[in-house]
């Protein structure tokens, strides 16, 4: 019972993380309607990122989080006002054509600067430090990760219900052509939304380089949990990434609990059935903003 | 205050706006009539900036606004209604009107409010400011519409066929209201199917056909002659 309760709760924390990886890839679909291939690379690259303001610095990379969001928020801004908002007039396969070329590009410049060697960001004990309820140990870094993970969604809720831009931000992902009719630079708020999501892209991607090791190909596999997690939440919802991405990592947890292969296989059933059974997910746009 | 020169749009092989010019004066309410693929709503699509020409000019309040993205035309005062209404339906009509008021208008905190409230007013919804868009009937969609264009501060307002799928009182009602915005000085253009609802109100009534021009006018007059008959209304006049 107690296996299976700390399952749960590993799982739940886990969760935390894909839910917080996903959130840039959800917020990137529901503004610009963009389906971001380099997602996983971009979360990839932001650990590099962290590994160099850290290297530079000294700082500890919890702390250096800060910069590497400001840097990739500025990243992101210039990605759509320079490419992809160029790209987005000639549909939707457009972006992502491009961003599958950026995917590429990012792979072949990391491996060239950082080689294809695994790195990791060091934050000294902190990485192994644990919680203990009774039987159960609890790392503080993945309780970190999800508690962080819950201030950005409520933080990323607030802009989008109190505030100017979260008013311009419903209403495009109502109707972007009826939101430029009443006077509303879309392309602007585009880039204001890409910059956010890869600021959030940039907060993952160091939680990311601090819980595992990472080389210039690990995005891959991120990019497919964030699109696991998006998907069962529901494209184009931010609550609906918080739940799919839970219930990813509650699956990966028991998954990982049955027996050391089936954790990933566990997940990626979970998502499989979700695409058969309710491929609009937990919570479409329907039912929720963003 | 608006003038079109000779402008052409077409999709692939097929002419939508062939050789189409034309003006509105300020003040003045313009009626479009003309069969369905005529390209009465490519012409409005082509004046709000939603898709560009492919040769021609277009000229508001006196400066050239071809290559002119949407929103800046909005800004400037040029504001349109959707055949099919496409309300923010995340949000309520008060909500659907600020949006506009802020950006369209340039207003902010309790004048975009006031501004907002105002052409809801106007558009006949004042009392259910804050019901969600998803819970409005066909009409009141259509008057939120009206409101959210007119919360723009139009100078010139677009209505694609606004007065469509209403019965007889609820359309006398809404010209009311276009007559009430035409007394305000905003100048209309309006494509519509009903006839006998645009020559009740309009000051001159344009026909195309095949996006070319075929009769401009008095509406009376207009709808006198026999190639409107022949093209507009299906009337065989070799034939009578």
């Amino acid at each position: 019972m107690i296996a299976w309760i700390d399952t749960l709760i590993q799982g739940l924390l886990l969760g935390g993380f894909f839910a917080l990886s996903g959130l840039g890839l959800s917020l990137s679909f529901g503004i610009m309607r963009i389906v971001n291939i380099a997602h996983g690379d971009f979360l990839v690259m932001a650990a590099y990122l962290c590994l160099v303001v850290s290297s530079l610095t000294g700082m500890n990379p919890l702390l250096a989080i800060v910069v590497v969001t400001t840097l990739m928020f500025l990243f992101g801004y210039g990605l759509q006002k320079t490419i992809l908002n160029k790209s987005i007039d000639g549909g939707e396969l457009s972006p992502l054509l491009i961003t599958f070329g950026l995917s590429i590009i990012l792979h072949n410049v990391l491996q060239e600067f950082f080689s294809a060697d695994a790195k990791s960001l060091d934050v000294g004990a902190f990485e192994v430090a644990s919680l203990n309820i009774g039987q159960i140990n609890i790392g503080w870094l993945p309780i970190t990760i999800f508690f962080v993970s819950l201030v950005v969604y409520t933080i990323l809720h607030q802009i989008v219900e109190s505030t100017r831009f979260g008013m311009i931000v419903r209403a495009i992902v109502d109707d972007a052509e009826t939101t430029s009719l009443m006077g509303i630079n879309t392309k602007k708020i585009n880039c204001l939304g890409m910059g956010l999501s890869m600021a959030i892209v940039g907060i993952a991607g160091t939680f990311f380089g601090i819980k595992s090791p990472f080389f210039p190909l690990a995005g891959g596999l991120q990019l497919l949990f964030a699109f696991e997690a998006v998907i069962i939440g529901g494209m184009g919802s931010i609550w609906g990434t918080l739940l799919g991405g839970i219930s990813l990592g509650i699956a990966q947890s028991i998954g990982y609990r049955i027996g050391s292969g089936w954790g990933e296989f566990a997940g990626h059933l979970v998502f499989f059935l979700f695409l058969l059974l309710k491929p609009s997910g937990l919570l479409s746009k329907e039912t929720s903003h963003v | 205050m608006l003038r079109l020169e000779k402008i052409y749009k077409s999709y692939g092989s097929l002419k939508v706006i062939h050789n189409l010019s034309c003006k509105v004066s300020e003040g003045e309410m313009l009626g479009i009539i003309g069969p369905n693929g005529a390209g009465k709503t490519t012409l409005f699509k082509a004046i709000s900036g939603q898709i560009p020409l492919d040769r021609g000019k277009i000229y508001f309040m006196g400066e050239e606004v071809t290559d002119v993205p949407a929103f800046k035309r909005c800004v400037a005062g040029i504001g349109r209604t959707f055949q099919i209404p496409r309300p923010f339906h995340g949000m309520t009509i008060f909500e659907n009107a600020r949006v506009a008021a802020n950006f369209g208008a340039g207003l902010i905190g309790k004048e975009a409010d006031g501004f907002a409230i105002q052409a809801i007013e106007l558009s006949g919804l004042v009392d259910r400011l804050n019901t969600p868009c998803s819970a409005l009937s066909l009409l009141d969609r259509k008057r939120l519409e009206l409101a959210r264009a007119l919360a723009t501060d139009p100078k010139l307002l677009l209505l694609d066929e606004i007065a469509g799928g209403l019965v007889e009182e609820e359309m006398h009602q809404l010209i009311d209201i276009l007559k009430e915005i035409g007394r305000r000085g905003i100048s209309i253009i309006w494509i519509e199917h009903i006839v006998h609802a645009l020559t009740s109100c309009v000051d001159r009534l344009l026909v195309i056909n095949f996006g070319e021009k075929i009769a401009d006018g008095d509406p009376n007059s207009v709808m006198a002659k026999r190639d409107v008959h022949e093209i507009y209304m299906g009337l065989d006049m070799k034939y009578p």
